[in-house]
């Protein structure tokens, strides 16, 4: 069983000095790091060496970083996919050690198809990486880095952490035990949110694991029902990790009025290699770049953009010595900033803008849903941001919007008032289809819908 | 027993009882405990190192699957995870179509009766499986499926499985003291836990037996 920390006193804002490295010298553990894992990679994961020789290459090409990034192939979801298939091999040909040796299985989310498999296995067989910014207590696979992200979001020894999450990217209280927080255990379920609020009141924790759009849904309704001072429940909370998707602003809105405006932290996955976070200057998810290689590319054509700006992000494990995804296009759009953080960390961030597979092209102008969110949230009968793009093929003649609305409504007046306010901010022509919101959601999981569909 | 002073590991959550919830702080040596037996039942269940299995739960059980995934582990038994729920049905069905699952443990009604909504043919699927350790309803549904599966209940704070085929929970007796009083079975901590349990009454309608010289509970 994993034993406390007892270090972890001081109060210095980093838990670990890779955080800080100077950006040369990071690059340069990161290439170190990379041709270690393409040659371990390359030898036992099925998939990537299958790849790898249709694109004439062998790691003994690739003699730096430069090289990886000019000459490495891309691997895709559909990649995954079809090697699972074909080859019926449950972990898409992926999988670097002997399926016995693996210790605990998780899956993706399952939002684009059926979940895949994510493996994890204690310790560091075979691969072997060394430290700076490693820890032995679990697989640094295994939301490795987050212990940084929790330290510098204000997690401390002795402090209470409300676990009220999905179990199905494992035992994720875990990186919060490291740091001597005390995990309280309740189910990510409606049922169990006037538990939770009593338990805040009662332990008065200092981080809330995780708040979804769901979440903040089902609080208002408990504020409105039993008169709970939400202000009061949210005082303790240095922390409150949003997930799911990306936080609209109305949302925003309420958990302002509920004190914790400013302690609202994004949490991404990093393309299925860890788990991203916000630091206090609230500029974009840190990606760990001792951890993963991160790169930013044009979905459409695959260059590699170097620049700050958007584009879809692709990732390459450094640690992980079970899943070997290597240069994995993860189908994530993000705004990419590679520049020192305010925080003080070098390490790159990003702001999740949605999938690639949702953007709509109108002539040459980009749109994806979080560009239309703010405007739909802005009409009351709207407010809880409940919406699809309808997306037949990316080139579209205008925005076809399947809006959701709550409650009673006059629906030509609120169709003229959307139409209005969407032509207006973008200049675009578009198109809304007005239906109760509960038809939309029931199209999703319990986690999230889809932001677009075909039809 | 008196219950120890230092740090809890966890804080967990009973949900049954006359005045649940119980808010329970959870030591590290008591899941430790907890484990071990975790591991000797899994062991009876004939679960296998380096073959996988499906273990079932949701976060707010994690004061009873802790111990079982901390079990699996040191058994090093490769094990997914996925929710209770029907809408984590797809998570379940994806494990249990991919992978040459050696057991499924914590499985619940709403998981089997989804299970077909994703292609699965639960007759078929759970004929092979070598291990099948069934929440009530599911248990039963299996049964009439001409499976022969364990069943597991909550008993308060601590777990009951049931043999296939056989009678009475078997349960942590080293643990654990359980005592009958006017048809319930009340709740007592051999052993120094965080929280302790004095004749705790948690509504359990039932009664000891012995098997081959072993205490199990069956329910009335």
């Amino acid at each position: 069983m994993m034993k406390r920390q007892a270090f972890l006193r001081s109060e210095t804002r980093y838990l670990e000095a890779v955080e800080t490295m100077p950006r040369a010298q990071l690059l340069v553990l990161q290439e170190q790091r990379l041709l270690k894992m393409l040659s371990y990679a390359y030898e036992r994961a099925p998939l990537v060496r299958r790849l790898w020789n249709a694109s004439g290459i062998t790691p003994a090409d690739i003699g730096s970083r430069a090289d990886f990034i000019a000459r490495a192939p891309f691997l895709t979801k559909e990649d995954i996919r079809r090697q699972r298939d074909e080859e019926k091999d449950a972990h898409a040909g992926l999988l670097c050690l002997d399926p016995s040796e693996v210790n605990w299985l998780v899956s993706t989310t399952g939002t684009t198809g059926e979940p895949t498999i994510l493996s994890h296995h204690w310790g560091n067989t075979g691969l072997d990486q060394q430290a700076p910014g490693l820890n032995g207590q679990w697989p640094p696979s295994y939301a490795g880095s987050s212990p940084r992200d929790y330290w510098e979001m204000g997690v401390r020894e002795g402090d209470y952490f409300l676990n009220f999450g999905f179990r199905i990217r494992g035992s994720t209280f875990r990186p919060a035990q490291y740091l001597g927080a005390i995990p309280i255990f309740l189910s990510y379920a409606p049922g169990d949110l006037l538990l939770a609020m009593k338990l805040s009141l009662q332990y008065r924790p200092t981080m809330w694991w995780v708040m979804t759009p769901p979440t903040v849904r089902a609080l208002l309704a408990l504020e409105r029902d039993h008169k709970i001072d939400m202000h009061d429940v949210f005082s303790s909370y240095k922390a409150v990790i949003f997930a799911g998707e990306p936080l609209g602003p109305q949302m925003r809105t309420h958990l302002e009025r509920w004190g914790v405006g400013d302690r609202i932290f994004n949490m991404s996955a990093l393309g299925d290699i860890a788990l991203a976070q916000d630091c206090r200057a609230h500029d974009g998810c840190h990606a760990w770049e001792d951890v993963a290689l991160v790169e930013l590319i044009d979905p459409e054509t695959g260059a590699v953009i170097e620049k700050d700006g958007r584009g879809e992000l692709v990732v390459t494990t450094l640690v992980n010595n079970a899943d070997a995804l290597i240069r994995f296009r993860t189908g994530d759009y993000v705004d990419m900033k590679w520049g020192t953080c305010a925080c003080g960390r070098t390490h790159a961030r990003f702001q999740p803008l949605g999938r690639t597979g949702d953007e709509i092209l109108i002539g040459d102008r980009s749109v994806l849903p979080i560009d239309v969110w703010l405007l739909i949230e802005q009409q009351p009968e709207c407010a809880d941001g409940i919406f699809q793009m309808i997306r037949p093929q990316r080139e579209m003649q205008y925005l076809h919007i399947r809006v959701g609305y709550a409650g009673q409504s006059n629906l030509a007046d609120l169709q003229a008032r959307l139409t209005t306010s969407i032509q207006a901010a973008l200049g675009l022509p578009v198109n809304i289809e007005l239906v109760p919101q509960e038809r939309i959601l029931a199209t999703g999981g319990h986690l999230k819908f889809s932001r677009t569909v075909k039809e | 027993m008196a219950a120890t002073n230092t740090k809890p590991w966890a804080v967990g959550l009973l949900r049954s009882g006359p005045e649940a919830p119980y808010v329970i702080p959870l030591g590290e040596e008591e899941l430790d405990r907890d484990a071990q037996w975790a591991m000797r039942q899994f062991e009876r269940m004939g679960i296998q190192p380096g073959k996988p299995a499906l273990l079932i739960g949701s976060g707010g059980d994690y004061h009873l699957l802790w111990p079982c995934e901390d079990a699996l582990t040191r058994m090093k038994v490769p094990f997914g995870q996925a929710e209770v729920l029907a809408a984590d049905a797809a998570r379940s069905a994806m494990f249990l179509r991919r992978l040459q699952l050696q057991a499924v443990l914590g499985i619940t009604l709403d998981i089997l009766d989804a299970l077909p909504m994703h292609g699965l043919d639960v007759s078929r699927l759970f004929a092979n499986m070598p291990v099948i350790c069934a929440a009530p309803g599911a248990w039963e549904k299996l049964r009439s499926l001409g499976c022969a599966p364990w069943q597991e209940i909550r008993l308060g704070p601590l777990y009951g499985f049931q043999p296939p085929d056989e009678e009475g929970y078997l349960y942590n007796q080293d643990e654990w003291l359980l005592e009958e009083n006017e048809g319930r079975l009340l709740v007592t901590n051999r052993r120094p836990r965080m929280f302790d349990f004095k004749r705790m009454n948690f509504g359990i309608t039932g009664r000891l037996i012995e098997v081959d010289g072993e205490k199990r509970v069956l329910l009335t």
